[in-house]
């Protein structure tokens, strides 16, 4: 009797799983085909825009630099992700006052549609997204987790990244526009993506870059699980921040076979004999909770809280490109001099802290 | 009525996925199992197109014409069965000196379209493709399992068989089949508007540009307006 009903249960499981699976790439085909309409939920933007004119941040002709932050895979829509990022988004947007962090843009939908938006099963995302604050760590919220992460499998698919990757292209430049970014401006732009997010960061890269049209385009990964992506060679620079107990992120280089040692001819070898990727380690984080790269609890034996170290090693990142006095043109930066100054940086830091 | 057809399509269908070869007897005995058969060839093959279909959602095919072409996929599986059943009959006959009937030939031929009733999965991100290759080869062991049940062969035999069947198909196809093939591709234009062999770089190329330019537009107008 237990045992049949623990069949039922797998088969089950198995058949739900099947199911998504099949359906995760129709929301972008059906876009790309017209057969879903441009249904964009505004709201997330519009209440964004607002909150910027009541902190009064700077207007967007005094914004040197744009970053798009693409949240992980347990985010509902672009503003109702995982509780321990607002407080981090915020801490970097005081970090870089020239720069504006704009956080609106939902990655795992081509058109900006949250989960809790007008969908048909709105109304159940509502109810999962109901618990979060409750019971962070419900097993519900996995649900939203295995959607979100098949998002991130049709991203980094070949057959249907190029139409995936181009409705997320197209809902960051939107969110670039009505944030003030005006095209030929060449205003650099870095997307930096947390968890699935860091693919469809990479992949929407390769449509960005045409449309940005030359203005500096660049990729942060956050323990992101990123594929071999053609977006790799279309960006200035990517950067990979991770933690050494990051078990999720080390997937990358395992399920990604354009990844693997052998594969020579891949995007991201390419990418790296271009001397186009940087790895930076953070230290003994994990990629979600307690231990985390956002877990301002944690802290390590140095006394430094987990929070700030991630802060404090993507703003150095971020800050050695656009932040800066400005002693040179932003275009003629090059990457490997800019990694150099972080590791620098980096570096000065440690000794600081050890001495 | 239907239910009765059903019953038996999800009999064939299961029967041949698990090698049965008493399948093969019931249908080489009774000839009403034909329509039987062709369902499932047919299922497989509009299955398979589902899994497929990346290419007309590209071309931005209407749902409609959606559905017409799993219809169309269906009947040119079941004809490219009837084409291989043709091919390894003529050679069964050719090196065992055995004649099969071509009717059951083809009738127990499109049971090999039984594991292509899973071909929606290809549709599956970044596993689908597996799930493909899968499919292919489980088909390709029930293809080589008929030949051995039409002829008595040993596998060995049979994989010769099948090797030189599909050597025949490509050898055919790159003379005599060409007429064929653009009058198959004709009729997916005039029906489905995109064949399936369509340029899916140059369709995204145009098409994405079309997506932004429309955003850049409707963004700059709505912001001009404020």
């Amino acid at each position: 009797m237990v045992v049949n009903l623990i069949l039922l249960l797998i088969v089950g499981l198995v058949l739900f799983l099947l199911i998504l699976g099949v359906m995760a790439p129709l929301e972008s085909l059906g876009w790309y085909a017209g057969w879903v309409g441009e249904k964009v939920d505004k709201s997330d933007t519009l209440a964004a825009l607002s909150e910027v004119e009541a902190t009064k941040q700077p207007l967007p002709d005094e914004v040197a630099h744009y970053i798009v932050y693409l949240s992980g895979i347990g985010s509902f829509t672009g503003s109702s992700i995982p509780m321990e990022e607002p407080p981090f988004l915020d801490a970097l947007q005081a970090n870089l006052p020239g720069s504006i962090v704009i956080d609106d843009v939902f990655p795992y939908s081509v058109t900006n549609v949250g989960l809790t938006g007008e969908r048909l099963m709105g109304n159940v995302w509502k109810q999962v997204e109901a618990i979060r604050p409750v019971n962070p760590s419900s097993n519900w919220l996995y649900l939203v987790v295995v959607r979100n992460l098949f998002q991130v499998a049709v991203s980094a698919d070949k057959r249907y990244g190029p139409v995936y990757n181009l409705g997320v292209a197209k809902e960051v430049w939107r969110t670039l526009l009505r944030h003030g970014y005006r095209p030929g401006s060449n205003k650099p732009v870095t997307l930096i993506g947390t968890s699935g997010g860091g693919q469809v960061a990479v992949g929407s890269a390769t449509y960005l870059s045409t449309i940005l049209e030359g203005a500096p385009l660049r990729v942060v990964s956050l323990g992101g699980v990123v594929s071999s992506d053609e977006g790799l060679l279309n960006v200035d620079h990517f950067y990979h921040l991770y933690g050494t107990l990051d078990s999720t992120q080390a997937l990358g280089q395992k399920v990604f076979p354009g990844r693997w040692p052998g594969a020579v001819n891949s995007e991201w070898h390419k990418a790296e004999a271009a001397g186009k990727i940087t790895m930076i380690e953070l230290g003994p984080f994990t990629h979600t909770g307690p231990g985390s790269m956002f877990d301002q609890a944690s802290v390590l034996p140095d006394g430094r809280r987990h929070f700030d170290v991630t802060l404090e090693k993507l703003t150095n990142v971020l800050v050695t490109f656009y932040d800066r006095p400005k002693e040179t043109d932003h275009h003629s930066h090059d990457p490997a001099t800019a990694t150099e100054l972080v590791a620098a940086e980096d570096t000065a830091k440690a000794d600081n802290n050890s001495g | 009525m239907i239910l009765d057809y059903l019953y038996y399509l999800w009999q064939a269908i299961w029967n041949a996925l698990i090698f049965n070869p008493r399948v093969y007897e019931v249908v080489s005995e009774y000839q009403q199992t034909f329509w039987v058969t062709l369902g499932v060839a047919i299922l497989g093959g509009a299955s398979l197109l589902i899994g497929q279909s990346v290419v007309l959602f590209v071309n931005q095919v209407t749902p409609a014409r959606f559905i017409l072409s799993m219809v169309l996929n269906g009947l040119q599986f079941a004809i490219s069965l009837l084409v291989w059943a043709v091919l390894l009959t003529f050679l069964g006959g050719l090196i065992f000196d055995i004649e099969v009937p071509f009717r059951i030939a083809i009738r127990i031929m499109f049971l090999t379209a039984a594991p292509m009733v899973f071909g929606f999965m290809v549709l599956i991100p970044y596993l689908g493709l597996t799930i493909q290759k899968i499919l292919q080869v489980w088909s390709l062991l029930i293809t080589i399992q008929i030949v051995n049940f039409e002829f008595g062969t040993n596998l060995f035999q049979s994989l010769i068989v099948v090797g030189l069947g599909w050597l025949l198909t490509v050898l055919l196809g790159s003379t005599i089949g060409r007429p064929i093939t653009a009058l198959r591709d004709f009729i997916w234009r005039k029906f489905v508007g995109a064949t399936l062999d369509a340029d899916i770089q140059e369709v995204y190329q145009r098409i994405a540009r079309q997506k932004v330019d429309q955003v850049t537009q409707q963004e700059l107008e709505a912001h001009s307006g404020s």
